[in-house]
């Protein structure tokens, strides 16, 4: 194990029970993040990202969930960690920002409260100090009147005020690393860009590293360094921002590409990918599962059992069928 | 919030109206009245009528029920036909009784449920949730007489830990005091703790599915995110969210805990006002029927409002204008 890295992830498989039996939805990821570094995780929705985001900490509820693998963060691995060491990682080492701030935060506590639970777990601050780090961190995430928010429910608060009270709560104890499950997702367009900037000032500002989640190609040029597009619980694709941008090789990649907004020519529009991510229990297990969504891509151009390519150094392409893909067909 | 409790207070006054005056015009349909029975046997053939003349018995019933509103409204609730007394002091002593057996048995109802609901959502599906869930269906299908029965037998007879019948001790009752109130408590527990019982496994069910409900919430996930110890995520995040629905059930719990202490005052000899309304039916002695009907309806209201009352104390997202 290299130390620059500050996540290594090994075939991580997270199943969930469904009906008696379990179902991966993350199948298989191995991954790894450096230190100061921001890897974005793309891909639609429902192909297993925030599955893999709560399996990195274990948030899952382990009644009908298994995860498999081995999560080295430091150095440590943190699924064979007791539950109280891995508290201490949690919003401690690892801080988590959740899409839905409305419903992530408790209804009846007030935003000062909530901000200052995660310090109480992670440092010895008195009362008066623990708040006054709350109103300094609420002053941080651009929130203009902190003595007026610390006393506020969240019910009181605007989206994107609620969201930068979420990202207050996940810097509180300047974390390595920040995991980030589509922050901006629920928010207004407008408001999404200045989530983002805020994410990024902070996180260069403090030192850490970043894992941002989201279904938009379009957020992480950017803000990330690399990104991992994942399809159907697999890691289909990897590579630095620009190499991905410049050279986009598997066919979930370049459909993705081109339902972006500002790449939509006409032409793109009608080569648009049609159909969604598989439920967990009909998803292809063997053989390429992008290959029912390209149904006009010969079956023999697909790997029996895909394999990852190193096409160029850092750039990896699950299964073999990237070679002679067209979009659209022809 | 004072408007709303003001507001609230108000409302009640036309559902008395309309309460009172269907049970005037019902009464007035029930054959035999409460005089029959005490005129003596040699008294002349004119007695009953004029005994009736001298209560109001013959007017129509809605002229009755106008003297009765303006009787009222100068606070006499009249007198008692049974008893020959004022309906005050029929209904003072038993009154009193139901009031502290209420008390009681919500005290006890609310000490069982909450620790039971809140072990039964947090092992769902293991074996405690499952005794849990064994006591719900079984209480839940008892009637009270049968668990009555069983209570005293077992630990007023058998034990001998309780006294089985009567409110209080007649010596204790003639001492006063502190040693009649220790006497009166004493003598509650049984039925309150009886009544508690088969009262609680609603309050029970209600929460355990309340806690299994918010342990997945988003919330619940975030506090685990920031590292708070799993005692603290259930005593601080889960438990307050969960209750909330629970304290607006309250005023339901304690107006079901008034009007369902009938059977236990039956069993347990407790003269309380469930014996005493259905004495007052039975005797025709309407005066008496009366107050009872206004005074339950005044609890079923006001516990309604204490509920009401109390989730705005508790849920910053409610505010009742
Ligand atoms: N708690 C769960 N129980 C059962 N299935 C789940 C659960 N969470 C997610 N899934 C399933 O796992 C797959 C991946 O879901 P998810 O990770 O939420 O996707 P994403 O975050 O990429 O939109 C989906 O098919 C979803 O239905
Ligand atoms: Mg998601």
């Amino acid at each position: 194990m290299t130390q620059e890295y500050l996540l290594q992830v090994r075939n991580l498989r997270t199943s969930f029970r469904i009906a008696g039996t379990y179902h991966a939805a993350v199948d298989g990821v191995n991954l790894d993040v450096s230190k100061n570094e921001v890897l974005a995780l793309v891909g639609e929705s429902g192909c297993g990202k925030s599955a893999m985001a709560l399996s990195l900490t274990r948030l899952h509820n382990m009644n009908y969930t298994s995860i498999e693998g081995e999560i080295f963060f430091n150095g440590n691995d943190l699924l064979s960690m007791t539950l109280p060491e891995l508290n201490k990682v949690r919003g401690g080492r690892i801080g988590m920002i959740f899409q839905d701030s409305l419903t992530a935060m408790n209804p009846l506590s007030r935003v000062g409260a909530q901000i200052e639970e995660v310090l109480t777990y992670h440092t010895q601050l008195s009362m008066s100090e623990k708040k006054e780090r709350a109103l300094e961190l609420l002053n941080k995430v651009g929130i203009f009147n902190p003595a007026l928010t610390y006393n506020q429910f969240p019910h009181e608060l605007s989206g994107g005020m609620r969201q930068r009270a979420m990202i207050a709560t996940a810097i509180a104890c300047s974390p390595d690393l920040i995991i980030a499950d589509e922050p901006t997702t629920a928010l207004d367009v407008t408001i999404q860009a200045q989530i983002l900037d805020l994410l990024d000032d902070l996180r260069m500002n403090t030192g850490g590293s970043m894992i941002l989640i989201t279904h938009d190609l379009g957020v992480v040029a950017d803000i990330a360094d690399r990104v991992a597009v994942m399809y159907a619980g697999q890691i289909v694709e990897i590579a630095t921002v620009y190499d991905l941008f410049e050279n986009p090789l598997h066919p979930y990649t370049r459909s993705l590409m081109h339902s972006m907004p500002s790449a939509l020519s006409e032409e793109a529009r009608l080569h648009t990918i049609q159909g969604i991510v598989p439920s967990l229990q009909n998803l292809p297990r063997t053989g390429c599962r992008f290959a029912e969504r390209i149904p006009w891509h010969p079956a023999t151009m697909h790997e029996a059992e895909p394999t990852y390519h190193e096409v160029t150094p850092g750039h990896f392409v699950l299964c073999n069928c990237y070679k002679t893909f067209n979009l659209g067909g022809a | 919030m004072w408007k709303t409790v003001v507001r609230r207070l108000l409302i009640l006054i036309p559902q008395l109206i309309a309460l009172s005056l269907i049970v005037f015009f019902l009464a007035s349909l029930m054959p035999g009245d409460a005089l029959r029975g005490q005129v003596e046997p040699g008294a002349p053939p004119g007695e009953l009528m004029r005994l009736r003349e001298e209560a109001g018995l013959l007017d129509p019933w809605y002229q009755q029920y106008t003297r009765w509103v303006s009787h009222i409204m100068r606070g006499d609730f009249g007198r008692s036909l049974q008893h020959r007394v004022a309906v005050t002091t029929v209904i003072g002593d038993s009154m009193m009784n139901t009031i502290r057996l209420s008390i009681m048995t919500t005290i006890f109802l609310y000490l069982i449920a909450i620790p039971l609901g809140l072990i039964a959502g947090r092992k769902n599906g293991k074996w405690i949730d499952k005794t849990i869930l064994m006591y719900v269906f079984i209480f839940f299908s008892i009637p009270t007489i049968v668990l009555s029965l069983i209570m005293v037998l077992v630990f007023a007879f058998n034990l001998g830990w309780f006294p089985a019948m009567n409110s209080v001790n007649p010596v204790a009752a003639v001492a006063g005091g502190w040693t009649e109130f220790w006497s009166r408590m004493y003598h509650l527990i049984l039925p309150s703790l009886t009544g508690a019982l088969i009262g609680g496994v609603g309050v029970i069910y209600f929460l355990r599915n309340q806690v299994i409900d918010v342990q997945n919430a988003d919330f619940i996930t975030t506090a685990r995110a920031k590292g708070t110890p799993e005692h603290r995520v259930y005593s601080h995040h889960v438990l307050r969210n969960a209750l909330l629905p629970v304290a607006g059930g309250i005023g339901a719990s304690i107006a079901a805990v008034f009007s369902g202490s009938f059977f236990i005052e039956t069993i347990f000899s407790l003269n309380g006002m469930g014996t005493l309304f259905l004495s007052s039916v039975l005797g025709r002695d309407w005066p008496v029927a009366m107050a009872l009907i206004m005074f339950y309806a005044i609890t079923g209201v006001v516990s309604m409002l204490l509920a009401d009352i109390t989730i705005m104390l508790v849920d910053p997202r409610i505010r009742i204008k």
